[in-house]
């Protein structure tokens, strides 16, 4: 993969600010400058590849990134975005593994790698650094455990509007050619979704309020079935 | 009784009460045993996690076909039927062809997860979910996918069902297959 090469001092680098290396004094810095090398990627090239080996640790200086792994569906799964001042890799990096997802540049970003024995040597020696890189873990934890938050909502939401599509194929829509042809209990829909009647419930007011269906009484209209479809999630 | 029906029926029968309940046992199981080994290798929690959402969507296709699909199939095979309502079978195959397609995925990934260095020994429960599927699911699947085309194309009384449905007096309706 050919990359342009840059070199910007880390003495002079604005990003570091906002990087974990903030926390280095200024001899470190000057060592630290001496012992990375710079690239720039094109939009859509890949900075390392799922199965990889890391050979070193990546700090964005400028553009997106987007990690992904290859799902269950062979669909790509996004798990999260790196911009500048980020880095990269560390997971892998840090317990000696091979990287679990591809890095790909969203757009032309310059990044800089930085050795690995040299960052483990840096650990070893500054606790500030240990500390900001353990902050850093600790913060993407976090949204990490916030995405399977999100994601098992959506599977709930994915379900509630595969039901509705299943009640609609079987039984027809009403004269208004939207209303779905059955009138159903709340905690019969939740039976069918494999939920609580609470999430039923609150999912079908969710839907509600995203334009989806328009509920009256037991009736469901369906109101935008393309948008219906698409949050099932349905493959063809 | 529609002669198609009738062999749809077996069929529904046979899913109901052998396939299904046989590869709900399986997935238990796997669930289930090597609870011990399992924390000790990273890999095993993994595929659980992949048994856990095959079970979920096997379950979700258990309950939509019960309930709906397939009563809406005989109901649309069926030489007496006159229920002024007829189900959409292409949109009712669609939607569970779906979700046999997400468990296709699954079962593929955790085939992949079980060819891991590490799960080669104490992993039989689990190789179990992947060979029952493959062996007795897929195929029966493939089986009943094929039987609903071809009466599709040759059912006279799933014509007239259709016909009447579209709101058209059928002549197909004294050369039902009974």
């Amino acid at each position: 993969m050919k990359k342009n090469q840059f070199e910007i001092g880390c003495e002079t680098c604005n990003i570091r600010l906002h990087s974990v290396f903030h926390v280095l004094d200024e001899a470190q810095v000057k060592s630290l400058s001496l012992q990375k090398s710079c690239a720039v990627y094109k939009k859509g090239q890949y900075i390392f590849n799922e199965g990889g080996i890391p050979s070193g640790l990546f700090c964005v200086n400028s553009g997106k990134i987007k990690l992904a792994i290859v799902g269950y569906d062979g669909k790509e799964q996004i798990l999260r975005l790196a911009k500048a001042g980020d880095i990269l890799g560390y997971r892998a990096l840090i317990s000696n593994e091979r990287y679990h997802s591809s890095a790909i540049a969203l757009e032309d970003t310059s990044l800089c790698i930085i050795d690995k024995q040299y960052f483990f040597s840096q650990l070893e020696q500054e606790p500030k650094l240990m500390l900001e890189v353990a902050r850093k873990m600790s913060a993407d934890l976090k949204k990490a455990e916030e995405h399977i938050v999100s994601l098992s909502q959506k599977n709930v939401r994915e379900r509630l509007a595969e039901a509705l599509l299943f009640l609609k194929a079987t039984y027809g829509l009403q004269d208004d050619k939207s209303t779905i042809n059955v009138k159903l209990t709340r905690e019969e829909i939740a039976d069918y979704i494999g939920t609580s009647t609470e999430s039923c419930i609150r999912l079908l007011s969710e839907f509600n309020q995203d334009g989806i269906i328009e509920l009256h009484g037991k009736s469901i209209k369906i109101i935008n079935l393309s948008l219906l479809i698409r949050t099932a999630n349905i493959e063809d | 009784m529609c002669k198609h029906a009738q062999h749809l029926g077996d069929q529904v029968k046979k899913f109901q009460e052998i396939t299904y309940p046989h590869l709900t046992i399986v997935l238990t199981h796997a669930l289930h045993c090597n609870a011990a080994n399992r924390a000790a290798i990273p890999e095993k929690k993994v595929a659980k996690e992949v048994i856990h959402a095959i079970q979920t969507e096997f379950h979700s296709l258990i309950t939509y076909e019960q309930k709906l699909v397939f009563p809406a199939i005989l109901q649309l095979f069926d030489h007496k039927h006159n229920s002024k309502h007829t189900p959409d079978l292409a949109n009712l195959l669609k939607l569970t062809k779906s979700k046999e397609h997400k468990l296709h995925g699954y079962v593929g990934t955790l085939h992949t997860i079980l060819q891991i260095e590490a799960l080669q020994v104490h992993s039989g429960c689990e190789t179990r979910v992947v060979s029952q599927f493959e062996q007795i699911f897929f195929p029966d699947k493939q089986v009943w996918n094929q039987l609903i085309a071809d009466r599709i194309n040759n059912c006279a009384c799933f014509r007239k069902n259709m016909i009447q449905a579209s709101g058209f007096h059928s002549t197909a309706q004294k050369t039902g297959n009974e």
